[in-house]
């Protein structure tokens, strides 16, 4: 079949030509300052930052592998220098509700100077106080109201003992109280002798002693009045020292936060507080020693300053990367402290989130792993529909622990967020949550692949010199680039690109460096990459080579010499995490008289996917068309993928199957020597198929293997000749003729290669000439359609016997 | 006046309380002291014959300090409380005096406080009689000088025991007050004071003239918070000291 003519080993490589390069290694390069083939993302970046509107985060979309973080880095740090203008974050107790903790907002440095002076403050107040209160002036002023109290309680007593001794009682304490006696002649009397008293004179005296009772009720009574009197007092000249005290320690205070509106205010209120509760401070166990004082001050909670954020050394705004972003850790927390098997918190122990750090700046996020981290994209949203951070604790939310909980006053929030995920992830939240489009109106694509041509690799070369020197890879000579090049345009899989997927070229350079400095190298050349990549491939191929065992020991049943009716090699790739291999697999057909319908073995067991059970049906909407246009396809078939106990999806087998089956209706023996790949329209064109490089190298290593006869090759689409980036052991085959690869556009043009027959073209009447194996396919047809217009008739007949029977 | 004494050892600080006397602050004195002095510390309680005759009065009350409610006073609810009143006594006594690793010992007996006061101070070194009136206000943690009035006969125990009490209250100012006769002539106890205490900026020394309590208290600036006086002083005096005290009493031997 000279029509047919085999891709030369040319056509099989895009090679990357050395004579473009005019520098010896990678350290002669220009570095690029920005990425290669990027502009679009860098773009919506770039806008993304400098626009200071609601709702305009960003999402970078791509998939892994692409330097989406290190460039959002880049681009947000050099951004970030540029405002400078930060802030210091704090929590303060708040005096009035110690539930409801109050914000600080400050200049950056602010909050720790605060968090000293505060320290300083309260370690003076602890020496200034008692001693205030050990002061002749307050002793002698308290002795005075002590005194003025008691004189005036003994002056109760006293009238009220003489009155009533005067009126013949006595006043004597009982364990609880009082009680009154009469007293004849400043005697007690005694039960005995009141009983011998005359009636009269005995009601006289409980008379007596009933109104003193009043009297003594009534001072009794006033006890815990003129107590309270007395303790205000104290406690007013308490105030009044403890004012004094702290309006002579406080002034440099308020001097020097005199124009922090906020500071001034906590520091009024924290005054007020200190004079409530001066007694706090005058210890009686505590003592004055300074080791003692440095102890208790920090036993002083209330007062304290809990710096949340603090920028004092931060130059630039904020560029902040949470990798666990968990809703504590993106949001803050608050924790507790175990005291007495009671859980406690307050102000001191609340945490800062991502969120807090990033305030005025950049927050970079895995999306993936805020959508798996429970609670933490619903905070993350709250945050940002909201502009602020307001900390609540998880437990709490889902009623988990009931103890005393804190509520701090929300953080405004400034934060531009950045998200960095894979494009599906991209589009679920787009197509599910509606308001990620409102948070997130920015998307920056970033592509996996840019187009090849002359400028491109020379900038490719760059780009190789930049990750070769920030990642302090050794430098790659002229040939070595050029390898990198070739296998970045295979990694596309396609000869015409050029890979972005950085981190993987990063490896192979840094995997190429490892073999260069084994062979005392100080530049990485083409065979330390080829090494590599081998290396590589060995690491990962044990499947692949287990599979290729089974086949050559006749375990798993691949012809690749002979002929077989209804037989034929299809080919796949198995993608096994980052590497993929391709294997082949045989298909079979049977075909019969039946109702047109073709039976996918592989659907009927659910073991096809969607995308092969739409090939079957497009191959049998072909042979409908092709062969039976006019009259019923009266044809029962079926196909299988012979050994597979796995599912099978894609339609790049359709073209196999379509051959296979063709093969089957007319009896035409297919060359097994021949694998092939490719699907099929309704009108029998071959469309482009995924994984070519695989499939080519996965069949032409079983070949190999079994000894190559110069008859083996693979049909591929000759759309995908483009893509093709084979390896040089099927290159150097090609070139020797003991391997072909074939390319075909129509389902004839494979059934030409694979039967050795003509399509052949119809006639006026609509025939195939004889030979042709379109002849062979519409003639067995035609006998089937014959073979069922007599079934059809026998089937009537029979009908209308019975019909007169009955 | 009485015979002038040598410094001697005192072998038990007793401590003498009746109804509503009884205070802690009372009992770590009298332990503090016994501490000191290498002496044991005996508690009395004295349980008030007078109240339990008036609690059989057919229209006896008792006004609560607690409530300033009235309640029916008998024999029997009156003899429990004493009773009560007693073992607390006991209990805290035994308990500062353990802690202070001290000999104790205990009584209760039935009378009156100032006569079981001046008929024990025979048999013991130092006698202290509780006097505590509840309507005395010193509000608990405030810092407050301490008022010593000493009443000096010459009485060489007096100065042992002016030289203890104000090393128990050695962390807080001291005034101390003393009173003489205004026919006594030269004091060795006001020399030997002013000696003592002429390096001690917390001391406050008055001197004051006469005997009778009531003249002297007025006098003095601040209310004494522990009288301390001679035994060997007439019982009469003896007897208007006690019955006038608002506070403590330290009869020295």
């Amino acid at each position: 079949m000279s029509k047919h003519k085999p891709l030369t080993a040319e056509a099989l490589y895009h090679r990357c030509s050395l004579d473009q390069f005019d520098f010896v290694s990678t350290s002669e390069l220009t570095l690029l300052e920005e990425p290669l083939g990027q502009n679009r993302a860098l773009e919506a970046i770039n806008f993304g930052v400098d626009i200071d509107q609601d709702g305009f985060n960003l999402f970078v979309l791509g998939p892994p592998g692409l330097g989406k973080h290190q460039l959002v880095e880049e681009i947000l740090s050099r951004r970030a220098a540029a405002e400078p203008e930060l802030f210091d974050w704090c929590y303060v107790n708040n005096f009035d509700n110690f539930q409801k903790p109050r914000v600080l907002k400050l200049p950056a440095g602010t909050g720790l100077q605060l968090r000293k002076d505060m320290e300083q403050l309260i370690e003076d107040l602890m020496t200034a106080l008692p001693s205030s209160f050990q002061s002749e002036e307050y002793r002698t002023r308290l002795q005075e109201l002590e005194d003025e109290f008691n004189e005036q309680q003994e002056q109760t007593f006293t009238k009220l003992y003489e009155e009533a001794k005067e009126r013949g009682v006595a006043v004597m304490r009982t364990p609880a109280g009082y009680t009154l006696a009469p007293l004849i002649e400043d005697e007690l009397v005694k039960p005995e002798d009141f009983e011998k008293l005359p009636q009269k004179k005995q009601e006289k005296i409980e008379k007596t002693i009933a109104d003193i009772q009043l009297q003594l009720r009534d001072v009794i009574r006033d006890l815990p009045l003129r107590q309270r009197e007395h303790h205000k007092k104290v406690k007013a000249l308490q105030k009044e020292i403890t004012q004094l005290t702290i309006e002579q320690l406080i002034g440099w205070l308020e001097h020097r936060y005199e124009q922090q509106k906020e500071v001034r205010d906590y520091i009024a209120r924290v005054k007020a507080y200190v004079i409530e509760n001066a007694q706090d401070f005058i210890s009686s166990d505590g003592g004055v020693e300074i080791e003692n004082i440095k102890q208790r001050v920090s036993s002083f909670h209330e007062y304290q300053i809990n710096v949340l954020v603090d920028n004092s050394y931060s130059k630039t705004a904020p560029v902040i990367y949470e990798d666990n972003p968990t809703y504590q850790n993106l949001i803050g927390r608050i924790e507790h402290v175990a005291q007495m098997g009671t859980l406690l918190t307050d102000f001191t122990l609340i945490k800062a989130g991502a969120l807090h750090r990033a305030n005025g700046g950049y927050l970079i996020l895995d999306a993936h792993k805020v959508l798996t981290h429970a609670f933490a994209w619903d905070g993350l949203k709250r945050a940002l529909s909201s502009h602020e951070v307001k900390i609540e604790s998880l437990e709490k939310m889902l009623s988990l622990v009931s103890t005393i909980s804190l509520e701090p006053e929300s953080i405004a929030l400034d934060v531009k967020v950045v998200l960095v995920g894979e494009p599906l992830l991209y589009y679920l939240l787009k197509a599910y949550d509606p308001e990620f489009s409102l948070l997130f109106k920015v998307a920056a694509d970033f592509s996996e692949d840019t187009d090849r041509n002359e400028e491109s690799t020379l900038l490719y070369a760059r780009m190789i010199a930049t990750l070769q020197n920030r990642h302090k890879i050794n430098p790659l000579d002229r040939a070595g680039v050029a390898r990198v090049i070739e296998q970045a345009a295979r990694l596309a899989d396609d000869g015409e690109k050029l890979s972005l997927r950085v981190e993987t070229l990063v490896d192979l350079m840094r995997e190429a460096g490892y073999w260069s400095k084994k062979s005392n190298s100080s530049l990485i050349r083409a065979e330390d990459v080829e090494t590599a990549l081998e290396k590589q491939r060995y690491r990962q191929d044990k499947i692949r080579e287990k599979m290729q065992e089974q086949i050559t020991r006749g375990i798993r049943l691949i012809d690749t010499e002979g002929t077989k009716i209804a037989q034929v090699n299809g080919l796949s790739v198995i993608q096994l995490g980052d590497y993929a291999f391709g294997t082949p697999s045989r298909i079979t057909a049977t075909a019969r008289l039946g109702q047109g319908k073709v039976v996918d073995i592989e659907r009927e067991v659910k073991l096809g996917g969607h995308i092969h059970s739409k090939g079957v049906l497009i191959l049998s909407s072909y042979l409908a068309n092709h062969y039976a246009r006019d009259c019923p396809l009266p044809l029962s078939a079926s196909l299988v993928f012979e050994q597979s106990y796995g599912m099978v999806d894609g339609d790049s087998a359709s073209a196999a199957e379509l051959c296979v089956l063709l093969s089957a209706l007319g009896d035409i023996p297919l060359k097994q020597s021949l694998a092939v790949t490719g699907s099929i329209s309704q009108l029998g064109e071959i469309q482009a198929i995924g994984g070519g490089n695989e499939k080519i190298e996965g069949y032409f290593d079983i070949c190999r293997q079994r000894g190559l006869t110069g008859e083996q090759g693979v049909i591929i689409p000759a759309a995908n000749q483009v893509h093709l980036m084979l390896n040089q052991e099927v290159r150097q085959a090609v070139a020797a003729e003991q391997f072909c690869i074939y390319t075909a556009v129509h389902v004839e043009d494979v059934m030409e290669l694979l039967s050795g027959l003509s399509r052949g073209e119809r006639d006026d009447a609509g025939q195939f000439p004889e030979g042709s194996f379109n002849w062979l396919v519409q003639d067995r047809i035609q006998e089937l359609q014959e073979l069922h217009r007599r079934y059809s008739l026998k089937e009537e007949t029979v009908s209308e016997d019975e019909n007169s029977d009955a | 006046m009485p015979e002038t004494v040598n410094k001697t050892r005192l072998l038990q600080v007793t401590l003498a309380v009746g109804v509503g006397d009884y205070s802690l602050a009372n009992i770590e004195l009298a332990v503090q002291m016994a501490t000191a002095l290498d002496a044991q510390v005996h508690g009395l309680f004295v349980e008030d014959i007078d109240l339990l005759q008036t609690a059989d009065l057919p229209f006896s009350v008792e006004i609560t300090l607690a409530t300033a409610q009235e309640r029916r006073l008998d024999m029997l609810s009156i003899q429990r409380s004493l009773r009560a009143e007693s073992l607390q006594f006991r209990e805290n006594l035994a308990q500062t005096a353990e802690r202070s690793q001290v000999r104790w010992s205990f009584d209760t007996v039935r009378g009156r406080k100032i006569e079981a006061g001046l008929s024990g101070i025979e048999s013991t070194g130092l006698m202290i009689v509780g006097q505590t009136l509840s309507h005395r206000q010193t509000p608990a943690g405030t810092p407050r000088k301490k008022s010593i009035m000493v009443f000096d006969d010459e009485t060489t125990g007096l100065l042992q025991v002016i030289e203890l009490v104000m090393d128990l209250g050695a962390a807080q100012l001291v005034e101390l007050t003393v009173v003489r006769s205004e026919e006594s002539g030269a004091s060795t106890l006001l020399q030997a004071l002013e000696d003592k205490l002429k390096n001690t900026s917390n001391l406050v020394l008055t001197q004051l003239a006469g005997y009778d309590l009531e003249s002297v208290i007025k006098q003095s600036a601040a209310k004494p918070d522990y009288i301390i006086v001679s035994r060997h002083q007439p019982s009469e005096v003896l007897r208007a000291f006690l019955e006038k005290s608002v506070c403590p009493v330290i009869l020295v031997t």
